[in-house]
């Protein structure tokens, strides 16, 4: 029924020969905003109100101020070093999956023979990801008798304790997250083949080489969807939990793959602690807010819109 | 083809926006309300029966009322498919009770409880955890105090072993029913000290015996001689072998002197140094039940709770056997645990048809039969009695290791701080660091302390 | 000839390389597949090999008889229920949404666009709470409505992904459209959503899996067994504590990525042989 309305509300602007974006702008995102004030707006208010609460959740909450913030911020060697071990993890995780994503991206939107299946099995990785045959398998495949140390061993390489080791630990997470490359790889994908064909015949037309199309045309046309991958897999990177729990369960060893999540979920649902744990979930946002912030006012230096004008 | 599909997106289109509308103006208003819901829901005893009460008929036949009686558990295939059985005959037998099962893996049932109390919408029974949880739960007055209605007979308890009944008691009430008894166990694999020449453990062995038997398999073999220890249950076993306790018996401190956490470690770290203990990546290699070392048959010992004795065997393959843990005075360590409790809500309005029907699942024999000591080893003699005939070669090895520990123990310490979990996993940090060797054991015991009195401190607030 | 040689040389090394790394990518896939046929007994002391000692779908017969009498053909039902709903509604409405932010100007956008950010960088474990506590208020537990309505929402996910595809279209061809006579919803419909298929594809595939997946949202919200999807199913066969059925967990785990494997196979088709190209010629 709106929208019937805004159409005809439309065709009464043009012949009037006014623009009104407003109503027009908010119709379209009218149903973002109706779930976000019915839906979202007030469990996520209630949790900043409990993160100033010591709650256990079954209890009634009661005020504290601040003293959470204080408190995690002051005195808890915890959390300092979840916060360590997830800025490594996102730092190095995220690009990793993402160069890896969009090289296989590349690669298969090249190719000619059985491109449908390679596409599907590369995705497949993704589909099985928090499910506990993986988590059984991956303590398989990185045992000190594991396939990949056995590998390791037959090039001749020294093995590593993936999983006993606090400086390999992370590594082995870093490796699950890359491996589940298939939602950037396929949104890569998608991003590549909205790449007008015209644009590489002409430059074609023009001599440029493979190396040259790709720098000159593929890249400045994907850096949307770049940062769209870039943004939401630091978001992603920074909340992820389940690789390390299904894995590590706590964390270990010696709290190495204590992701921050992982810690809050940990205070949340283990310790009853879930006013803190709120806290640590704004103290969160604030964090990924401002990374995410970062990225954005960078991207007006390196993203290209076809549709410039429109911001 | 281009054009259906856009009048096609422009209708469904059109269908979301008129069927969001309508369905938010509901939502709106009430959004400000449920505001008391989380703040004050033990205060709002009106909300209380808004949530509980759409699953129930009030209408009346034959003069028993018809209820419905909601019963939440966790587990796996086994005890899903029992205990709905043992709730279908329980509807035969008694017609106007309908039970709703519902049942959820161990994976989140503890957040799917937390969101019911803070929603006001728990089930009447539900299945507890001893420790942490009751403790936790204990100490919000969610759980209904059962003392009544034992006292009054509708739950028969007489015939119950009287140590573990007292483990359902939290805050002077009784909070839980226990479903089964658990104790701690040594399992071992006799062929493997056999061939390294050690003796079979029995009542009256030592850490030393264990020791010597782990130096000699791995001498002999190449194995490992034990499996890692889980130190937060093996070492309140320790501290109970040396006459303390975990907690004292206020909850407002530890329970034992550093030098007992000292030497528990030094132990271990000794056992670890010389390759007869696994390194931490090996222990975390074989997490699961069924991929514990003894299964591949890479070690001769396993510590852990009598329940899991049915899947490792199982795993394994092959007979197994059971000992108490390691001496001296192991009959003051060792004790009988509820392995679960069936508890009921204090928001329940049949209260009095929960008890019957945890009367029944705990007295009844036949209903007994079916679930085969899935939740562990019955608490009463008589359905003891009345299962050891069924039972299979490993659970009748189980039910004759908790007879022989009934009598060779002491009673279990249910005090626990506000807390406790917290201070647990700080144990296993500590054990962490001692075994990676970045504190010395007497370093770690004077830092659990720390740890620990900051975490009560805390809880105590 | 010789350029007939050295792209046969490319192509075989091209699918070498692929079919090394699809290998190694899929291993623990084909080993869960292995263990549905093993015997539970034998899944950890064999678990280094990949091919099962028999070809027995017992397993697939003992784990689809599920639990207490619901089977999973009850589990694979309400899966598809709840998935296909919210899938359809998310993604339609996310498009209309990404439109708006993407392509019209209107006052507190950015505001708007910024709130929609901030709602994905709540991890869901906090707000799960309160928002049990609402959803109940609403008298929507143990009803489908917690897990289908909130898609239907639009998904922030996928607004932005849509918003990102929208903007690297060239804005020349909405001008085109307005100087026939269009309006935004008809420059929406009738140009933009054929140009944003692949986009939309992409979010049907990852929503379809999403909600397939998920297993905290249906574990708080349903009670009844009788309406649990595939995703609390599949974790039922495991408890720390007692006998895991591995195989039978394998094997209904098996089962379960089928869909989503089928899914993707049909839909990628339209993300790589997208329309969009065709579109922009025409």
């Amino acid at each position: 029924m709106p929208l019937l309305a805004a159409e005809a509300k439309g065709k009464r602007r043009r012949k009037k020969g006014m623009e009104n974006d407003n109503l027009t702008g908010y119709l379209f995102i009218l149903p973002f905003l109706i779930g976000f004030f019915a839906l979202t707006v007030f469990p996520v208010a209630m949790s900043l109100y409990l993160s100033f609460t010591n709650y256990d959740m079954l209890g009634t909450p009661r005020w504290i101020g601040l003293d959470n913030y204080e408190r995690m911020l002051m005195d808890d060697t915890k959390f300092i070093k979840s916060i360590k071990v997830t800025l490594f993890y996102v730092f190095t995780a995220v690009p990793f999956r993402l160069v890896f994503a969009l090289a296989i991206a590349l690669l298969l939107a090249r190719l000619v023979v059985l491109k449908g299946v390679y596409r599907t099995l590369l995705y497949l990785p993704s589909v099985i990801g928090g499910s506990v045959a993986v988590s059984v398998m991956w303590r398989q495949l990185f045992g000190n008798e594991g396939a990949l140390n056995s590998i390791l061993a037959k090039l001749g390489l020294p093995t590593v304790s993936w999983l006993g080791d606090p400086s390999y630990a992370i590594w082995t997470l870093i490796l699950l997250y890359g491996w589940q490359f298939g939602s950037s790889m396929l949104i890569f994908l998608a991003g590549l083949k909205n790449i007008p064909a015209s644009y590489y015949e002409a430059a074609e037309v023009d001599g440029a080489g493979p190396w040259r199309r790709f720098i000159n045309i593929t890249i400045p046309l994907l850096t949307p969807i770049i940062l769209f991958n870039v943004v939401m897999q630091t978001i992603q990177g920074f909340m992820a939990f389940t690789p390390s729990y299904i894995i590590f369960e706590d964390g270990r060893p010696l709290n190495s793959t204590l992701l921050y999540v992982l810690y809050m979920f940990q205070r949340a649902f283990t310790f009853f602690d879930m006013g803190y744990a709120s806290a640590m979930a704004w103290l969160l946002l604030l964090v990924i807010g401002l990374f995410t912030a970062l990225i954005f006012k960078s991207s007006s230096y390196w993203v290209h819109y076809e549709s410039e004008g429109e911001r | 083809m281009m054009r259906t599909r856009s009048t096609f997106m422009t209708l469904a289109a059109a269908l979301l926006l008129t069927f969001s509308l309508s369905a938010c103006s509901g939502g709106g208003s009430n959004g400000a309300e449920t505001n008391n819901g989380v703040a004050g829901n033990n205060a709002a005893p009106a909300e209380t029966s808004e949530g509980a009460n759409q699953t129930e008929p009030a209408k009346t036949e034959g003069g028993e009322e018809d209820v419905t009686l909601r019963l939440m558990w966790w587990g796996s295939q086994t005890r899903h498919d029992l205990t709905n059985e043992v709730v279908k005959l329980y509807e035969s037998n008694n017609p106007h009770v309908k039970i709703e099962t519902e049942f959820t893996s161990f994976d989140g049932y503890w957040e799917k409880l937390a969101a019911m109390v803070a929603g006001n919408n728990m089930p009447d029974v539900l299945q507890m955890n001893f420790g942490e949880y009751l403790t936790q739960y204990a100490s919000k007055d969610v759980l209904l105090d059962m003392k009544p209605l034992t006292e009054n007979g509708t739950i028969d308890v007489g015939k119950a072993n009287e140590g573990i009944m007292a483990s359902g008691v939290a805050n002077g009430k009784l909070l839980g029913i226990p479903l089964g008894m658990n104790a701690l166990t040594v399992i071992y694999d006799e062929k493997m000290l056999q061939d390294a020449g050690v003796a079979s453990p029995d009542l009256n062995w030592t850490w030393d015996d264990w020791k010597k038997a782990a130096e000699a398999v791995h001498a002999k073999s190449g194995n490992y001689g034990t499996q890692g220890l889980e130190i937060t249950n093996i070492f309140e076993y320790y501290v109970r072998q040396h006459g303390q306790t975990m907690y004292s018996a206020d909850g407002k401190g530890l329970g034992f002197d550093d030098k007992l956490l000292t030497d528990y470690l030094a132990m271990t770290l000794e056992q670890q140094e010389k390759k007869t203990y696994p390194s931490m990546d090996v222990i975390m290699q074989h997490e699961a039940i069924e991929d514990q070392l003894i299964v591949h048959g890479k070690a001769p010992f396993d510590f852990r709770w009598s329940n899991q004795v049915v899947a490792l065997t199982k795993a394994a393959n092959r007979m197994l056997k059971l000992a108490p843990l390691p001496g001296p005075d192991s009959s003051k360590g060792m004790y009988l645990k509820p392995s679960l409790f069936f508890s009921i809500s204090k928001q329940s309005k049949h209260q009095e048809e929960a008890a019957k029907f945890i009367n029944y699942f705990i007295n009844d024999a036949e209903a007994n039969k079916i679930m085969k000591g899935e939740r562990g080893v019955p608490i009463t003699s008589d359905i003891r009695e009345a299962l050891a005939a069924d039972l299979d070669e490993t659970n009748k090895m189980i039910f004759d290791y908790i007879d022989m520990i009934g009598a060779n123990s002491s009673p279990i310490d249910s005090v626990y701080p506000a807390g406790a979990s917290e201070i647990s996993k700080a144990m296993e940090e500590i054990n962490e660091q001692v075994m990676y060797k970045q504190l010395k054991p007497e370093e770690a015991a004077a830092e659990f302390r720390k740890r620990a009195e900051e975490i009560i401190a805390r809880g105590a607030e | 000839m010789q350029a007939r040689r050295k792209a046969v040389i490319k192509l075989a090394g091209e699918q070498l390389l692929l079919l090394a790394l699809t290998f190694m990518m899929l291993y623990p896939l084909l080993w869960m597949v292995a263990g549905s046929f093993k015997d539970n007994g034998t899944i950890f002391t064999t678990a280094h090999s990949l091919l099962p000692n028999r070809l027995d779908f017992s397993s697939y017969i003992e784990g689809w008889k599920g639990f207490g009498g619901v089977t999973f053909a009850t589990f694979f039902l309400n899966s598809t229920i709840i998935t296909l709903l919210s899938t359809f509604g998310s993604v339609a409405s996310s498009a209309l949404i990404a439109y708006g932010f993407a392509r019209i100007r209107f006052r507190w956008k950015k505001v708007w666009f910024v709130c929609m950010m901030l709602t994905m960088m709540l991890p869901f474990e906090i707000i799960m709470v309160p928002q049990y506590v609402m959803f109940n208020w609403f008298g929507w537990i143990d009803t489908y409505w917690p897990l289908i309505l909130p898609t239907l929402f639009g998904t922030p996910f996928f607004i932005f992904l849509i918003m990102q595809f929208i903007r690297t279209l060239p804005h020349e061809m909405d001008e085109a459209a307005k100087i026939d006579g269009c309006g935004k919803f008809a420059i929406f419909s009738r140009i933009i959503v054929p140009l944003i298929v692949p986009a939309m594809m992409t979010c049907a595939i990852f929503s379809f899996y999403w909600r397939w997946d998920d297993f905290m949202g249906p574990l708080l919200y349903l009670n009844k067994p009788q309406l649990y999807p595939v995703s609390l199913g599949l974790k039922m066969f495991s408890d720390p504590d007692s006998i895991t059925n591995w195989s039978a967990l394998f094997a209904m785990s098996t089962l379960s990525v089928v869909p989503v494997f089928v899914v993707f196979f049909l839909f990628q088709r339209y993300i790589v042989e997208g329309i969009s190209t065709s579109g922009l010629k025409g």
